[in-house]
């Protein structure tokens, strides 16, 4: 694995009416990588998300893709993302989004439209779309467990393990602990607004849910 | 991703309501009926002008907060995210124009097409650019509610047959004329407007078209919870 950082943010800075959200967060996400990003509800890890793919400017920091440092607010080339299923227009048809998102490399077999389907179908018919379109160095998931039954968390697993040894650079936010810590070679947790980076040294034993929970704690135990 | 596969987007994720498509069809169908028994009217422009204030105000933020533009704002330039969602807003309302001016070509008996004269055209123009600016902040409807509620205002106020008068060459200044055909441009319709005039209503809407395309392309669209 080369550690190439292909997208990577320093000393990200934002607050939300006065409030600090985030004070300085650094992160890196490497070819090849996944990095799973662990912080409670209400840490910044969507602001985050959106900040490295463009759609929120943050109040300070900087932002390099592939080298080079890119506006605070745009387009990310090579950068697929998926928010979750409420993002998705409940009027549209699941095969008409399938075909857009992923510019026709994906139709789904379903046809009616999203406000009639179930939370996890959704969630996958989101994901398939995202997952499925070409040439994407870079991909950004926000809660892609959410809502998946055991085979839907199982196929993305093997996904995300797919695209990661095809060399994508994958950042992946979730509370669900055990799956992010089956899919992901580094952890990145978010509290108090920075990051504090974990990596899974090779051949060390593999992180379990537990592990990432017990870290979590720590991080965010009141003195 | 290509600029027509954005517009495509935009169009499946928020399309112009079905009942404003509805009634642009029947306005066309309405324009045809009149050609075949031989009347000429300006009402299917000007209904389409009114129902186009609302149709084109689809609203951006509010559906870029929810996620619902994330694949475009992440893929696409801002700019040509703006063009395209404009495209798509005011496609529909378009088509419709141009439906109405072949039949208008097709029955003419001069060479006098009223949809096509460039009082009409600024009018349409004036209309699709202020109602969708003013929606981007806003929201849905916002541009048509605001347009129709102020030159509600202005009638109660004025008068409506003093207004059209208003409109006429030489009938008040040409700050008033251009006060008035800015609240209700469907009196452009018909109207015999001079260029100078039609150039200043139409550079009002570019401003309003560059304003919310500067919009689009610096604003943050964080996911509603998440700025909550």
């Amino acid at each position: 694995m080369r550690l190439v950082p292909i997208l990577a943010a320093a000393g990200i800075r934002k607050s939300y009416r006065g409030r600090p959200i985030l004070q300085g967060a650094d992160i890196a996400l490497t070819e090849g990588a996944v990095v799973g990003l662990i912080g409670r509800n209400g840490a910044g890890k969507t602001t985050l998300l959106r900040i490295l793919c463009g759609m929120v400017r943050s109040d300070e920091g900087e932002i390099r893709l592939n080298g080079s440092t890119v506006p605070p607010i745009g387009a990310r080339p090579g950068l697929v993302q998926f928010g979750g299923g409420h993002t998705i227009p409940p009027g549209v048809s699941a095969r008409a989004w399938g075909l857009l998102v992923s510019q026709g490399a994906w139709r789904s077999a379903e046809t009616r439209p999203v406000r009639d389907l179930s939370r996890g179908t959704r969630q996958m018919i989101g994901l398939r779309a995202t997952l499925a379109t070409r040439g994407a160095g870079v991909i950004v998931l926000d809660e892609p467990w959410e809502g998946l039954d055991p085979d839907g968390a199982r196929w993305l697993n093997v996904e995300l393990t797919r695209k990661a040894a095809s060399g994508a650079a994958i950042l992946v936010s979730s509370h669900r602990l055990d799956d992010l810590a089956r899919a992901s070679h580094r952890y990145a947790f978010l509290a108090d607004g920075t990051i504090r980076d974990r990596t899974r040294e090779e051949g060390a034993p593999r992180i379990g849910g537990d592990d990432l929970l017990r870290e979590y704690d720590r991080l965010n135990r009141k003195p | 991703m290509s600029f027509w596969s954005a517009v495509r987007y935009v169009h499946a994720a928020t399309p112009v309501r079905m009942y404003f498509r509805i009634a642009m069809v029947a306005l066309v169908g309405l324009e045809v009926w009149l050609a075949a028994h031989g009347t000429a009217s300006d009402t299917s422009l000007v209904m389409l002008l009114v129902i186009q204030m609302f149709a084109v105000s689809t609203g951006f933020r509010g559906h870029a907060c929810r996620g619902y533009y994330d694949a475009l704002l992440t893929r696409f330039p801002r700019w040509k995210l703006a063009l395209a969602h404009g495209t798509a807003a005011a496609g529909p309302g378009a088509l419709a124009w141009i439906g109405i001016a072949a039949t208008q070509v097709a029955s003419a008996r001069s060479v006098h097409v009223p949809a096509l004269s460039a009082a009409a055209l600024t009018a349409f123009a004036l209309v699709s650019f202020v109602a969708w600016s003013v929606s981007i902040p806003l929201g849905p409807l916002t541009g048509g509610s605001l347009w129709l509620g102020s030159a509600v205002a202005a009638v109660a106020y004025g008068g409506a047959m003093r207004l059209a008068g208003l409109t006429q060459a030489g009938a008040a200044t040409p700050a008033t004329r251009f006060a008035v055909m800015m609240t209700f441009p469907p009196f452009l319709v018909g109207s015999s407007m001079e260029g100078p005039m039609l150039a200043a209503l139409l550079g009002v809407g570019l401003l309003f078209l560059l304003g919310a395309s500067g919009y689009i392309s610096a604003a943050s669209f964080p996911l509603r919870e998440e700025a909550s």
